[in-house]
C-alpha cells in the first residue's frame, strides 16, 4: 500500500525539486487535500534563490498512488497538456516539473502552481440553484469559452502531440470505447448486464467527431476554481486525450453534474452553450453527438464505481471513498438504463 | 453492495486506526471510535450479505432467462438454450447463491450480445419479446437496488464537512 509520511514526502520533494532548479530549496510543510478521487494533492511552499531573486512559490504535488483508481498513471499526459495550454487563453496552473520514475516519491507525480480560489461542487444541498444569476452568467461564459479555446486549441507542433487518443475523426469514439472496455474488464468481478448493453449500443452508434482536439475528459463543475467571481483555474486532467469535442460537451450536459437544474453544470441552459460554444469554438455542434456522448459519459461513470471498489477489495488501497463509490454503482447503472431505454424505444 | 463485507469491515477499523483516531483531539470521542472498532472486529465473523436479497435477484434472473427461452421456441436462430439447475435457487446459502447470480448474469450478457448480432435475422416478434424479457429484467434490477441504495455523501466526502 502506498503511504508514505508527510515527513519522508517532503524529504523527498525537496531532494527531486533541488536537482531540477540546481540549487538548494526549502520546503514549508506539507497540507493534504481531500479533493479529488483519484490523484493523491499536498499543497506546499517552497523557496529558494535564482541568481540574486529570491523565488517563492505556492506549490501542489499531485501523486499518482500505485494502487489508485486509474492506476498505472503517468504524469506525462497532465504535465504535456498543461504545458502546450500554458498560453493558450484557457485557465490553467503553471506546471514546473514531473517524473514517472518510481525511485523519487514511489509513484509519478508532478509539480504545479498552486492557484486560489474555491472549487464550487455539483452537489447542491437542497436542490436549489448553485449560484445567483450574476455570477452564473460570469461563470458560464467563462467555462464555455474556455472549452471553445481548448477544442480550437491547435495541438499538433506542441508538447500535446504526445497525447494519447484518435488521430482519425472516425476513430474518436472507438477509441474511448476500447480503452473503457479495458478498464472495465480489468476491474469487473461479476457481470453486469446493463454495463454490456451500453457496450453493445455505443459500438453501434458511434459518431464520426468534426474534427480532432485536446478533450479534458473530466470538464465540469467541480473542476475548476473560482475567486471573484471568476474562473481561476481548470483543474483535474487525468482523463486528458485527443478526441472529438463533443465528448467533453456530452460530460457538461451529464444529469450527475446537475442533479435537478435545467442548467448544465448548474450554469448555462443547453441551447445556450451549443450556440455560445459554437460562435467561440467555430465547431458546429451535432446534437446527436452531444446525446450519444452524454450516454457514453454516463456508461463511463459507471464503470468508475465498478473500478474503484475493486481497488479498494483488492487490499492495497484502503481508501474507504472507493468502497463509498461502490456503493453508489447502482445509481449510474439506473441512469445508463434510463438513457438505453429512451434511445431504443 | 460492490465489496466483500469483510473487506469493508476491515477497511473501516483501518480508517478508524490510522486515518481518523490520530486526528481526533477529544478523549472521548476517540474513545467512541475505538468501541466502534472494537464492535466491528466482533460483529465481523457473525455477518454475512443478506441472502434474501441475492436471493430475490437470482429468481427475476431465473424468470427472464425463462421468458427468452420461452420467446424463442421454433426459431431457426437462437440462443443457448436455459437450462433451470437442478437445484432449486431457495435451498442455496448465500455463497452459492452469489455465485449462481454471477453465473446467470453471465448468461443475460450472452443474450445480449446474441440478439445484438442476430437481431436482423429473427422474427421481429420474438426479437422483441426477447429484448423486452431482458430490459424488463435489467430495470426491476435496477429498482431493487435502487430501494437498498442510500443518498450518496459525495459533497460532504469531497469537503471533508457537512454539505
Amino acid at each position: 500500500m502506498y503511504q508514505p509520511t508527510e515527513t519522508e514526502l517532503r524529504e523527498q520533494l525537496s531532494t527531486f525539486i533541488e536537482k531540477q532548479i540546481g540549487g538548494p530549496v526549502a520546503l514549508g510543510e506539507l497540507t493534504r487535500y481531500p479533493v479529488g478521487f483519484s490523484w493523491l494533492t499536498y499543497g506546499f511552499e517552497a523557496t529558494w534563490e535564482e541568481g540574486d531573486q529570491r523565488q517563492h512559490r505556492n506549490l501542489i504535488a499531485r501523486i499518482g498512488p500505485p494502487d489508485g483508481v486509474f492506476s498505472p498513471y503517468s504524469a506525462v499526459p497532465q504535465f504535456v497538456a498543461l504545458k502546450a495550454l500554458e498560453h493558450s487563453g484557457v485557465p490553467v496552473p503553471r506546471v514546473y516539473w514531473y517524473t514517472d520514475s518510481p525511485e523519487v516519491l514511489g509513484a509519478p507525480f508532478f509539480v504545479m502552481e498552486k492557484v486560489e480560489g474555491e472549487a464550487p461542487l455539483p452537489w447542491v444541498p437542497g436542490g436549489g440553484a448553485a449560484f445567483d444569476d450574476a455570477t452564473r452568467a460570469a461563470l458560464g461564459e467563462q467555462f464555455v469559452a474556455g472549452l471553445a479555446k481548448l477544442h480550437s486549441f491547435e495541438w499538433r507542433g506542441t508538447p500535446a502531440e504526445l497525447l494519447d487518443g484518435a488521430r482519425d475523426v472516425t476513430q474518436a469514439a472507438a477509441a474511448q470505447i476500447d480503452f473503457w472496455e479495458r478498464y472495465l474488464r480489468r476491474h469487473q468481478r461479476r457481470p453486469y448486464p446493463i454495463l454490456e448493453w451500453g457496450l453493445l449500443w455505443l459500438r453501434a452508434n458511434s459518431p464520426r467527431a468534426p474534427r480532432i482536439s485536446v478533450i479534458h475528459g473530466d470538464y465540469r463543475i467541480g473542476n475548476f476554481l473560482v475567486l471573484n467571481g471568476r474562473i481561476s483555474a481548470m483543474l483535474d486532467w487525468e482523463l486528458v486525450h485527443l478526441g472529438d469535442p463533443h465528448q467533453d460537451l456530452g460530460w457538461m450536459c451529464m444529469r450527475a453534474f446537475r442533479g435537478r437544474s435545467p442548467l448544465m453544470c448548474h450554469l448555462i441552459a443547453r441551447d445556450e452553450l451549443y450556440r455560445r460554444y459554437q460562435e467561440l469554438s467555430g465547431i458546429v455542434v451535432d446534437p446527436r453527438s452531444v446525446a450519444f456522448y452524454e450516454i457514453f459519459g454516463t456508461f463511463t461513470l459507471a464503470v468508475m464505481h465498478v473500478g474503484a471498489p475493486n481497488q479498494f477489495e483488492g487490499g492495497q488501497f484502503d481508501d474507504l471513498r472507493m468502497a463509498a463509490m461502490g456503493a453508489q454503482l447502482w445509481r449510474l447503472l439506473a441512469q445508463l438504463e434510463r438513457a438505453l431505454s429512451g434511445e431504443i424505444s | 453492495m460492490n465489496n466483500s463485507l469483510n473487506r469493508l469491515i476491515d477497511g473501516i477499523v483501518i480508517a478508524l486506526e490510522r486515518e481518523i483516531i490520530p486526528r481526533v483531539d477529544d478523549a472521548y470521542a476517540r474513545g467512541q471510535a475505538f468501541a466502534i472498532m472494537d464492535l466491528l472486529r466482533n460483529m465481523r465473523p457473525r455477518l454475512q450479505w443478506s441472502r434474501e436479497i441475492t436471493l430475490a435477484q437470482v429468481e427475476i434472473q431465473e424468470a427472464a432467462l425463462a421468458r427468452v427461452d420461452q420467446a424463442c421456441r421454433g426459431q431457426k436462430e437462437r440462443p443457448r438454450a436455459y437450462a433451470a439447475p437442478a437445484t432449486p435457487s431457495n435451498t442455496l446459502d448465500t455463497t452459492e447463491l452469489e455465485a449462481r447470480r454471477d453465473r446467470l448474469e453471465a448468461e443475460v450478457c450472452d443474450v445480449l450480445k446474441w440478439l445484438a448480432e442476430h437481431r436482423a435475422g429473427l422474427d421481429s416478434a420474438a426479437a422483441k419479446s426477447v429484448e423486452e424479457a431482458l430490459t424488463n429484467y435489467m430495470r426491476e434490477a435496477v429498482k431493487r437496488e435502487l430501494a437498498l441504495t442510500a443518498n450518496p455523501l459525495f459533497a460532504e466526502i469531497s469537503r471533508g464537512a457537512n454539505a
